[in-house]
């Protein structure tokens, strides 16, 4: 077990600055979500706490350990890849085991034997384990990658986008089984991931990362409900954040640079349904569409040509081209700055 | 329609068996002429399409079962056993060394991009020139270190002419599997060098298989290098063949076409072994997975 800092981490490819001076710190035990879209640099972070790459700048400290100049196999982490990258000429015990029969001094046979029995177990391969891994299914391939990592009994888990293969059930099942197995152990884990319910449901921390920059870490509520910029509240959030021109709605909005515009935010689900006249209405739009997702619908709405999403309940839905009155809660209102795009303090209260 | 597309399979059959008759006539002429007695081999005024009276005595001749020549008198030896035990040697011995280098060189290439983007061309180039135009210069460094009529000065040459074949098809290998395979070996331990004998090597051995069966039926079937640099220490079979013939029946076409065939034995046999991983390894590179 360990904890992590990344200290100004730097990342350059020739001219492309893959990761930019990024600063993240966790304790030991701690689930860190690297989250971003593809390109923004997560994966080579990834790397380069495993090892695989190494920083152009910058240090990573294993709890007070530098790192860049120690091997990837003597850091002591287990790293699950997104393709799995099993190995298809072994058996499942074989693949299991691998790690242990690389390791100098080598166990003994009925040790790593016994570790394989073990690990099999976990991850719910027991009875599969002299089956050839090239005649896996996705799902167990992906088993196999988590018990070959598992086995070395890593002081860190690196998890790059494990689950984006498989299926929607299994990813689940998978998700909640590794919540699991971190609670358990108490495990340091790091997860890549561009999946932002992926994130928010699983990990104690949060650092979204966007063109090789960090743009907030954070708590997984904080980062959902305090986003430190227009990026970040887009990025995260399954229904997407609502931006509107905060000068054209009618609530008291800060200020931005030199008393320049500033952008409003408002999250689908805070948004209040009500009559089209009712007084209580900020605005009234009209409605483009509705996706009923079961529990709750999505109401697509247009307003002086801003699309507005909001939340709506089964019960209530409106029809197509009703217009009806969207109620703002004040506290739950978001400002960003058109200029730096970076949030203006505003009224949000938890 | 119907009369149509009976027309259309009909062509197409016809077109098979015409390409087919091309390719294979030649093959079928060499095993006829195998079996034939000399009288029949080359007949003036006649074509002996199958053999009238079959023989295997040009099968015994080059594979030295006959001690004296029955058939005419004969000034060099006709025994093929010593040229085809060399010419194992050499082609064996060349496609190691074209592996080990092209092997270690396409991996380089294709993971850490050894040498730059040019590279993997200019290596190709080395293949641009035809062996006749570089064999006479071959021959003289080969004579220079001692080396001529040597079985290294074959490894050698055999090993560097075959080195652009092994790095090109391995690379392409490399290239499809993915680099988390040897990252995945390397984090739960091993060396870069242990990652890729330990897991990266094994998962294209359907690559290296064929990679290899191509560039040893390359060197086994050399003419041309062989017969400059080779006399009679490390004669090879081919130079050989083309050796059989004597002043009283001219080429000697039945111990000729009766040494051809043997000598598509090996690579035939070779390719039936590993035709498993044969057909894996000559089409992987082209699907897309």
């Amino acid at each position: 077990m360990a904890s992590i800092r990344l200290d100004q981490l730097t990342k350059d490819f020739g001219g492309l600055l893959a990761v930019d001076h990024v600063d993240v710190e966790i304790e030991d035990g701690t689930f860190l979500a690297l989250l971003g879209p593809s390109g923004c640099g997560k994966t080579t972070t990834m790397n380069m706490i495993a090892g695989l790459e190494t920083p152009t700048s910058g240090e990573i400290y294993f709890g007070d350990r530098p790192m860049s100049r120690v091997p990837p196999g003597k850091r002591s982490v287990g790293f699950v890849f997104q393709n799995y990258a099993i190995f298809t000429h072994m058996t499942v015990a074989q693949n299991l085991s691998f790690g242990l029969r690389v390791r100098k001094p080598r166990p003994s046979k009925t040790e790593i034997d016994s570790e394989v029995k073990r690990v099999a177990e976990v991850v719910g391969l027991g009875s599969m384990l002299q089956r050839k891994a090239s005649r896996l299914s996705v799902n167990d391939m992906q088993k196999v990658a988590l018990g070959r990592s598992m086995i070395v009994k890593p002081s860190i888990f690196l998890l790059d986008e494990p689950f984006s293969n498989l299926d929607a059930a299994f990813r689940a099942y998978m998700r909640a089984e590794l919540k699991h197995i971190q609670h358990e152990i108490g495990q340091t884990m790091v997860y890549v991931t561009h999946d932002q319910v992926e994130a928010m449901g699983m990990a104690d921390q949060i650092a979204v990362m966007n063109l090789g920059e960090l743009q907030q870490f954070a708590p997984p509520l904080e980062i959902y409900n305090r986003p430190s910029n227009k990026f970040v509240a887009g990025f995260v959030g399954s229904t997407r954040i609502n931006f509107l021109p905060a000068e054209k709605v009618a609530v008291p909005a800060p200020k931005g640079t030199d008393g320049g515009s500033v952008t409003l935010a408002i999250r689908p689900e805070y948004i209040g349904l009500v009559d089209p006249g009712s007084a209580e209405a900020t605005i009234t739009a009209k409605v483009d569409l509705v996706e009923p997702l079961g529990a709750t619908d999505v109401i697509h709405l247009s307003w002086n040509r801003y699309d507005i999403r909001a939340i709506g309940r089964p019960g209530a839905r409106p029809r197509i081209g009703d217009n009806i009155g969207l109620v703002f809660p004040f506290r739950h209102l978001l400002f960003f700055d058109d200029q730096t795009h970076e949030a203006v303090n505003g009224p949000y209260q938890a | 329609m119907e009369g149509h597309s009976t027309l259309k399979a009909f062509g197409r059959v016809t077109a098979i068996v015409l390409i087919g008759i091309l390719f294979l006539f030649p093959l079928y002429w060499m095993i006829t002429m195998s079996f034939k007695p000399q009288s029949e081999w080359n007949p003036i005024g006649k074509t002996i399409w199958w053999p009238q009276n079959p023989t295997l005595d040009n099968y015994k001749q080059v594979l030295g079962l006959t001690n004296q020549n029955t058939q005419f008198f004969q000034a060099s030896s006709t025994d093929a056993t010593q040229p085809i035990i060399h010419s194992f040697i050499a082609a064996g011995g060349g496609t190691i060394l074209a592996l080990v280098a092209g092997v270690l060189a396409a991996y380089g290439i294709a993971r850490f991009r050894a040498g730059g983007k040019m590279l993997p061309f200019q290596i190709l180039q080395l293949r641009m020139f035809p062996p006749v135009a570089i064999i006479i210069p071959l021959l003289i460094m080969l004579a220079y270190i001692h080396l001529f009529d040597t079985f290294w000065g074959l490894w050698l040459v055999y090993g560097a002419v075959t080195f652009a074949f092994v790095v090109w098809l391995m690379r392409s290998f490399f290239q499809e599997l993915p680099r988390e395979i040897g990252e995945a070996a390397i984090v739960d331990g091993c060396s870069q060098w242990g990652a890729f004998f330990k897991a990266v090597l094994p998962n294209v051995k359907g690559g290296l298989a064929a990679t290899a069966l191509f560039v040893f039926i390359l060197n086994w079937s050399d003419f041309v290098i062989a017969l400059v640099l080779t006399t009679d220490k490390t004669t090879t079979a081919p130079v050989f063949l083309n050796s059989l013939q004597s002043a009283a029946a001219g080429q000697e076409y039945g111990p000729q076409a009766a040494l051809g065939l043997i000598l598509i034995l090996p690579p035939a046999i070779l390719g039936l072994a590993i035709q498993r991983y044969l057909v894996r390894g000559l089409t992987f590179g082209a699907i897309k997975r």
